[in-house]
């Protein structure tokens, strides 16, 4: 339930050690790499390496191969292939890219070929009718005959052409074309073919071998088309089986290049010092003990840790530590970005007041239940991210549920265990308690709020940040202006008179001030002198509409949470109306309308309660004392699944 | 004060989430051909259904071109339509755009005495047009052309331009007179927040800006042209930059002087920052424009501005899609191809 603590590391060997040191950095698993460039210091003198990769070119040439044969490549064990040279694999890799070249070219003229007569054959098919030879036809001594197919803007384009000595017909339009043929008198033919070929006409060409007429040259083409799906069924097939040959060494192959790619980029991190490597970077303080220890048989190269926020230039990366409970919700924390090395963890945060929204919102034991198992199952069978959060919120939910009494929208089943139980006060049934419930979630949403100002102030006096701890509309004197609100409302409505003098002044107007000089008394507490940009006007004007701007978040970020109740009512009411579906419908049909309809508003239910839940944490809580400017934690690693650029 | 258009926002932003990503532009330069890039466009992207009926095995590379621009039109016209916002006087700057970039084509295929100009029309916007495009295509004289737009509003831009004695028509003065009309009539028609309308003026400033730099660095670099020639076809409208500060730029005897100017003013050093090659001016402009569009899309919650940039994001890709076509079309190293596509 923290972040988890990092020590900065600095490696430094003789330059002929790095390569060796950059393998066990892969290996390791637990060191986040970072530019050494960014710490070493102008005066010693240090070059920044600025190596082409020489794996680059070879590893194109295998994407290439993989883009084109649609085969993926998997890391493998290589060792058959370590030995090869680079020119070596290079010649291999050609002869291969060389044959799949023949096979694609074969397969593309098949394929053509299969084009062209099927086009021939649609063409033909919507000719029926004609019943004069097409030979005769395209023998024609004056007039040339084209047929094919023009794309729908270029028919649009026709009229343009209204002098020119052709005709076109069309027979039929499909979708981005026009399917016609053209007429023109043999002078003009070079001419004519020539605009259409600009309006990127299409010519079907009717073989010569096909003749009679429509009927008979449409079964010719059929059989035409068969045949060449045949062939192109064999080159594939062909294809595939030479894959198939080398696909393993391919993957060996890859799997070498890959690594020592990337292994090699790592060289661009590091820094050379008169024949001294050094890099830079992080790993957690529960891994360092080990970490060190890798180089022992490493005798030039030495390895120095301090604590991570010593080094002053490059923020530490962050890897949240979480509990059992908790860690599905990080998946929540990451979308909005991570905090940073300093702050807070929010997750378990996040994880207990989503998971109260949620319940509050669905409330329904048996609905709750199944959502549970659902999640449980997804999450286990599937892998699916969201599964242990779907069956920790259905719990909630069934929890809920049980309080208002509902289980798959019979809001009366647990009235005779309350009953027995003697608790008067549940179930809650939240149909009759409408405006209590959404006063009551208001009520929530300003307690949720004040817990993440509290929350800020605590992260922001530990970062030192006292602009936004102290004076900051969710520090200090935001929270006592909206506390101060808060507690002269309630006092007004309950008769008490709690808005005196020195109240007002005290607790609103000058926390209100204290807003508004924020800046200035930042500057002040940190002994620094306040520089006004851009004059005293411009001062008052935007520090004026931000105050303004940060009273009306304090309204409707509360007002917001009378989402909560108003969708816990609004699933009651979805009930309801199953229910009373139901009830209309014979005694067959009853029940298979209660288990759709819970069906139903379970789904629905269930999605927009996480989205609202989701907003509700993001825009109302996280916006109060969450930066999420963190960088991630990533160790090195070869990442087999990343393609290159 | 504009109203909320929400939904709209919200459709650009899930149509801008099936946008390609960089390992789809790597696919796409790693293939052999125009039709191995039009079949993985078909089958693994969301151009799948402008594609559906093309026969990828033998598809014209120019067609292809011109279905990819008209896509770009007819998403256009898909937001605009979706919560009938088109009928507002700021979305027709599509249709104006259009017209502008028409009637340039047709002037530049009258000084080369070229009929080609029918051959890229785009007809599928012409029912919307305020003339009609394969008309304008029929033309092939200036006074032709100005007699053509008399009743447009393009008419009085263009009146005071004369041909020389051999018909041709200084082509970089019209356009930088339409430019003008064009951004003129932008910043009249915006009706935004206080808030967006900062962002949309910053980024109409960044392109106004652009064409002046681009202009006067073609003209410095190119054409060896001395200053007051140059001040002649700029922009009479300025962005961040003022004239001073663009006539102390484009004053440099020579393009390496020019780039060590420009590398001084808030633009240089911005893409100095972001690492972009300050030498290659056009494609470093594309790039920072390209960056602040896709910052103002993530942020902003205004339908005109969500229009503008997210057509302008559409735009860029179409424009790397047609560049990767056309560097394996004329067999380009695929380094320099990559080096053209925006991401």
């Amino acid at each position: 339930m923290s972040i988890e603590k990092m020590e900065f590391v600095n490696i430094s060997g003789h330059t002929n050690d790095l390569n060796a040191v950059l393998v066990k950095l892969s290996d390791c698993g637990c060191f986040h790499i970072e530019s050494a460039s960014k710490v070493a210091n102008k005066k010693s003198g240090y070059t920044a390496i600025k190596e082409d990769n020489p794996y680059t070119p070879l590893l194109k040439k295998l994407y290439e191969i993989s883009a084109r044969s649609g085969i993926d490549f998997k890391s493998m064990d290589y060792s058959d292939v370590e030995k090869d040279s680079l020119p070596v694999l290079d010649k291999y890799l050609t002869d291969v890219s060389n044959t799949l070249d023949e096979y694609k070219a074969a397969e593309k003229k098949a394929r053509e070929q299969l084009s062209i007569h099927e086009q021939a054959m649609y063409q033909v098919d919507h000719l029926q009718g004609i019943t004069a030879d097409f030979q005769q036809i395209f023998h024609c001594e004056h007039i040339k005959i084209r047929m094919g197919r023009l794309p729908a803007d270029s028919f649009a384009k026709l009229p343009y052409y209204d002098d020119k000595p052709f005709f076109f017909f069309h027979f039929s339009q499909e979708q981005e074309y026009y399917w016609g043929m053209y007429l023109v008198p043999v002078a003009y033919l070079d001419e004519v073919e020539e605009i259409f070929d600009n309006l990127y006409f299409e010519r079907t060409h009717i073989p010569d071998f096909v003749h009679g007429d429509a009927e008979t040259a449409s079964s010719e083409l059929h059989r035409m088309v068969e045949e060449d799906k045949k062939s192109i069924e064999e080159s594939v097939k062909k294809l595939d089986e030479f894959m198939l040959l080398k696909t393993e060494k391919l993957c060996k192959i890859f799997s070498r290049l890959k690594t020592q790619h990337d292994n090699f980029d790592l060289r661009n991190k590091a820094v050379i010092v008169k024949n001294k490597f050094h890099i830079v970077g992080f790993v957690p303080r529960s891994d360092s003990a080990r970490f060190a220890g890798m180089f022992g048989n490493l005798d030039s190269v030495s390895v120095s840790l301090q604590h991570a926020d010593m080094n002053g230039k490059i923020p530490p990366p962050i890897k949240l530590k979480n509990n059992w409970f908790s860690r599905p919700f990080s998946m929540f924390v990451e979308m909005y970005g991570l905090p940073s090395y300093n702050s807070i963890n929010p997750t378990n945060f996040v994880a207990i007041t989503y998971m109260l929204l949620f319940g509050i919102m669905f409330g329904d034991f048996g609905q709750g239940l199944v959502l549970a198992i659902f999640g449980a199952l997804m999450g286990k069978l599937k892998k699916w991210q969201m599964g242990p959060i779907i069956s920790r919120v259905g719990i909630s939910g069934a929890i809920f549920g049980l309080l208002y009494g509902s289980v798959f929208g019979y809001e009366e089943l647990l009235d005779p265990v309350y009953e027995k139980l003697g608790i008067s006060f549940l179930p809650l049934k939240v149909m009759n308690n409408v405006a209590p419930i959404l006063v009551a979630t208001i009520a929530l949403g300003v307690f949720l709020i004040i817990i993440s100002i509290l929350i800020n102030i605590v992260s922001g006096i530990k970062n030192r940040d006292y602009e936004n701890a102290l004076f900051s509309n969710n520090g200090i004197a935001g929270l006592v202006f909206f506390g101060s609100i808060l507690g002269g409302l309630v006092g007004t409505l309950l008769g008490i008179k709690v808005f005196s003098v020195p109240y007002v002044l005290l607790l609103i107007v000058l926390p209100l001030i204290m807003m508004f000089m924020r800046e200035p008394l930042a500057c002040l507490v940190r002994g620094k002198k306040y520089r006004m940009e851009g004059g005293v006007g411009d001062f008052i004007a935007s520090n004026f509409f931000e105050v303004f701007e940060f009273l009306l978040s304090y309204v409707s970020n509360s007002l917001s949470f009378v989402r909560v109740g108003g969708f816990a009512i609004s699933h009651a009411s979805m009930m309801l109306v199953v229910m009373a579906l139901a009830n209309g419908m014979s005694a067959a049909a009853s029940p298979v309308m209660v288990v759709f309809g819970n069906i139903f508003v379970m789904g629905i239910e269930a999605l927009l309660v996480c989205i609202q839940a989701m907003r509700l944490e993001f825009y109302e809580l996280f916006s109060r004392f969450y930066s999420g400017d963190g960088v991630p934690f990533t160790p090195v690693k070869i990442n087999y699944d990343e393609t290159i650029e | 004060m504009q109203k909320n258009y929400n939904a709209t926002v919200a459709k650009i932003m899930a149509i801008y989430g099936k946008r390609l990503k960089p390992q789809d532009y790597t696919e796409m330069m790693n293939r052999h051909n125009v039709s191995e890039v039009a079949d993985y466009l078909k089958k693994n992207t969301y151009y799948s259904k402008l594609l559906a009926s093309i026969d990828t095995n033998t598809i014209h590379r120019g067609l292809l071109e011109n279905l990819l621009r008209r896509s770009v039109f007819e998403t256009y016209m898909r937001i605009t339509g979706f919560e009938h916002i088109s009928k507002q006087k700021f979305y027709n700057y599509k249709i104006i755009q259009t017209e502008i970039d028409e009637i340039l084509r047709c002037i530049r295929c009258i000084n080369a005495g070229s009929d080609k100009l029918i051959q890229d029309v785009p007809v599928y916007i012409n029912h919307l047009t305020s003339f009609d495009l394969l008309e304008l295509a029929r033309i092939n004289d200036f006074k032709g052309l100005l007699d053509f737009l008399k009743k447009t509003q393009y008419y009085s831009v263009l009146k005071e331009v004369s041909p020389d004695e051999n018909g041709k028509v200084d082509v970089t003065k019209c356009e930088t007179l339409l430019r003008t009309y064009f951004i003129n009539m932008l910043r009249s028609s915006a009706d935004f927040r206080i808030s967006d309308s900062k962002q949309f003026i910053s980024f109409l400033e960044t392109e106004i800006d652009f064409i002046n730099i681009i202009n006067s660095y073609r003209l410095t670099a190119y054409f060896g042209e001395s200053e007051e020639e140059i001040e002649k076809d700029m922009l009479t409208i300025y962005g961040r930059l003022t004239a001073e500060r663009h006539r102390e730029i484009y004053s440099a005897p020579n393009a390496e002087e020019f780039i060590r100017r420009f590398s001084k003013t808030y633009y240089g050093k911005q893409i100095i920052k972001n690492g972009y090659d300050i030498t290659d001016l056009e494609q470093s402009a594309r790039r920072l424009r390209y960056k602040h569009a896709r910052s103002i899309l993530r942020r902003s919650g205004s339908a005109p501005l969500s229009v503008y940039v997210f057509i302008f994001l559409l735009e860029t890709e179409v424009q790397n899609i047609i560049s990767i076509i056309e560097g394996i079309r004329y067999g380009v190293e695929s380094n320099k191809i990559a080096s053209l596509v925006i991401t």
